[in-house]
């Protein structure tokens, strides 16, 4: 007890209640600071969750995969897996848009986004926040680029040496030469593009999931079922899709219904209108998590 | 009831609601509550699922009220910007962020308001050594004790020195020592000017400390006012415990009072405990006796918990005849 009155006659000598900074009004400058105090959580909470550690895993599968064709493409010389290096191309297309794309930037997505508010909540530490003089908006678009550029520097990165592992038969000084002509760049710069509106897109989608719904995991699963039939929609319902968007960036062309018989093929899109897509489809999904955070009641079980 | 009477002078309630009403779905979590708060210490004082953490959630706008409205300095959780720079709320909820230390944990809190890097540190620093924290505040706080972790929460609350306080259950978990370092600290607050709202069953601290008391039970409003204005309006009893040397003619004067229903003398006739239906009519008779008889007073004070009794009153023997 006397410890603590020492402390407070020493406080109140220090002039305790002299200092009371004043906040700026609220304007650019204040949403500014409170969106970096928002952000910087966000990233750290994103990539140091235990759910990075299984996206890493996942990622892991392509690469592993590519790897070892591009290591059988090395070895044997008859019939390769690719003989050359527009056959890689097309590989790498083929496991971008059907394994890195439908799956795992999926999941890995789904992982990421759903647990940023969602997390809080089941931790029960989403009260701080919402406690803060700090507009709504702020709280959820902070979030939300933060998981955004987590997603996008692990899928990113993950895309980028994929890519390059379709140049192991093929060796460094050609992956120099495509890169000084510009190919390789073009191409990996179209698939960076598709990894960033994926995770965008995505990433939007699964953040307003984890408002809406207690138990994300089966609107998570009726997306991926949307998305997974999506190739057979009618062109009318495939623009309610992110894959369709994303499939039209591709910079290797493949032929849908060779790979898949019952594929309705729809007139590609211009790149803008992809990008626009993606982009509508991000602001309608984070207006929808801004409303219900918004309305959002705190109340954890022992409430009495 | 009407609403209490500001102890300070000021006449501007800081918190106001006003008829309101929370419902989780079928289950009353407050009913038709009107009340407003002034600066200085008031406890919310009821049993368990009272519907106190209700009220309490409702003043601090993490619930919305099905009816009425609420408001603080005018503003409404509506406004969270400018609502929650007047607002400290500490929860009962033992949570916090993962993996963060005591002064990050406050820190984050303020460069969540806005507050610039050497501000944050420097109120961070400020509130942390008021809970007496400064040895261990950069420790994570998944290592502290509850009575730290108690602390730190209280210490983010009001690291932005706000107008209203709100502390739900804040002596949880605290020993005795710490209740008491919280309970000066919170006359602190009150001396600043503060509104400094407690929740607590712990009803003998909440009777020391608070200058206002809020009694609820079953989601209803009971009572409210100082605890011997809620004991004069409720007709429970005082009992007055006096010292003197002139016990026994003082027993035999006081009993002729008109109000006073009881007078005990202590076996060693230097005690004497009376009960009176009028505290303050008892006290004013009594005063100008002592003073015509020329008798000699050791001591004199309530003999029982102040708010306890009307506790007792109010609510328990209510549930004992239900």
């Amino acid at each position: 007890m006397s410890k603590l009155i020492t402390n407070q006659k020493a406080n109140n000598t220090n002039g305790h209640l002299d200092f009371r900074p004043a906040l700026p009004e609220p304007g650019l400058s204040l949403w500014w600071r409170q969106f970096i105090a928002v952000l910087a959580p966000a990233i750290q909470r994103s990539i140091f969750s235990k759910r990075v550690l299984v996206a890493l895993v996942l990622i892991l599968l392509p690469l592993g995969l590519l790897t070892m064709i591009g290591i059988e493409s090395m070895n044997s010389d008859d019939d390769k897996f690719v003989s050359n290096i527009n056959q890689a191309r097309m590989t790498f297309g083929i496991v971008y848009s059907t394994f890195i794309l439908a799956a795992i930037l999926y999941i890995g997505n789904a992982l990421m986004f759903t647990s940023l508010v969602r997390g809080e909540i089941l931790e029960r530490s989403i009260h701080y926040p919402m406690l803060a003089p700090v507009r709504r908006e702020i709280l959820i678009l902070g979030r939300f680029i933060g998981g955004l550029i987590s997603a996008f520097l692990l899928f990113g990165l993950a895309t980028i040496v994929c890519y390059l592992v379709i140049y192991l038969p093929f060796g460094l000084t050609r992956l120099i030469t495509d890169l000084s002509s510009g190919i390789a760049l073009e191409q990996l710069s179209s698939y960076l593009l598709m990894t960033f509106l994926a995770c965008m897109g995505y990433g939007s989608v699964f953040m307003a999931t984890g408002l809406v719904f207690r138990n994300p995991l089966i609107p998570v699963l009726a997306v991926a079922g949307w998305e997974i039939i999506n190739f057979l929609l009618p062109p009318a319902l495939k623009v309610i899709s992110v894959v369709y968007y994303l499939k039209n960036l591709m910079p290797v062309f493949i032929e849908q219904q060779g790979l898949l018989p019952l594929a309705v093929v729809a007139e590609p899109l211009p790149v803008w209108v992809s990008v626009f897509g993606i982009l509508l489809l991000a602001t309608i999904s984070i207006s929808i998590a801004i409303f219900y955070l918004r309305r959002m009641e705190i109340r954890y079980v022992e409430d009495s | 009831m009407k609403a209490t009477e500001n102890t300070t002078g000021q006449t501007k309630a800081t918190v106001e609601l006003k008829g309101v009403s929370k419902f989780y779905g079928e289950i009353l979590g407050v009913n038709g509550v009107n009340l407003e708060f002034y600066p200085g210490i008031t406890g919310v004082v009821g049993p368990n699922g009272a519907g106190k953490s209700t009220l309490m959630n409702l003043m601090a706008g993490l619930v919305r009220p099905n009816r009425g409205t609420v408001s603080i300095c005018g503003i409404t959780p509506s406004q969270p910007e400018r609502f929650y720079r007047l607002v400290g709320y500490c929860t009962q909820y033992d949570q916090f962020p993962s993996g963060v230390t005591g002064r990050g944990f406050i820190k984050k809190s303020l460069r969540l308001h806005g507050y610039s890097e050497s501000d944050s540190d420097e109120l961070a620093s400020r509130a942390i050594a008021r809970v007496d924290m400064s040895d261990v505040a950069d420790d994570s706080v998944e290592s502290y004790s509850k009575g730290l972790r108690q602390r730190i929460r209280l210490a983010q609350s009001f690291c932005h020195n706000p107008k209203v306080l709100i502390l739900d259950e804040p002596l949880n978990g605290l020993d005795p020592i710490a209740r008491a370092q919280v309970n000066a600290l919170f006359r602190e607050f009150a001396a600043e000017g503060v509104s400094v709202i407690v929740s607590s069953h712990v009803l003998n601290e909440v009777d020391l400390m608070s200058d206002q008391v809020v009694l609820i039970d079953g989601g209803y409003l009971l009572a409210e006012g100082d605890a011997a204005g809620i004991r004069a309006e409720t007709g429970e009893p005082m009992k007055i415990f006096i010292r003197s040397v002139n016990a026994s003619n003082i027993a035999a004067v006081v009993f002729d009072f008109e109000h006073v229903i009881e007078a005990q003398l202590h076996r060693d006739r230097l005690g004497l405990f009376i009960q009176t239906t009028n505290a303050d009519a008892f006290f004013s008779v009594f005063n100008e006796s002592v003073l015509s008889k020329g008798w000699t007073i050791d001591a004199i004070g309530p003999a029982d918990e102040a708010v306890e009794a009307v506790y007792r009153h109010l609510i328990v023997q209510d549930k004992v005849a239900s």
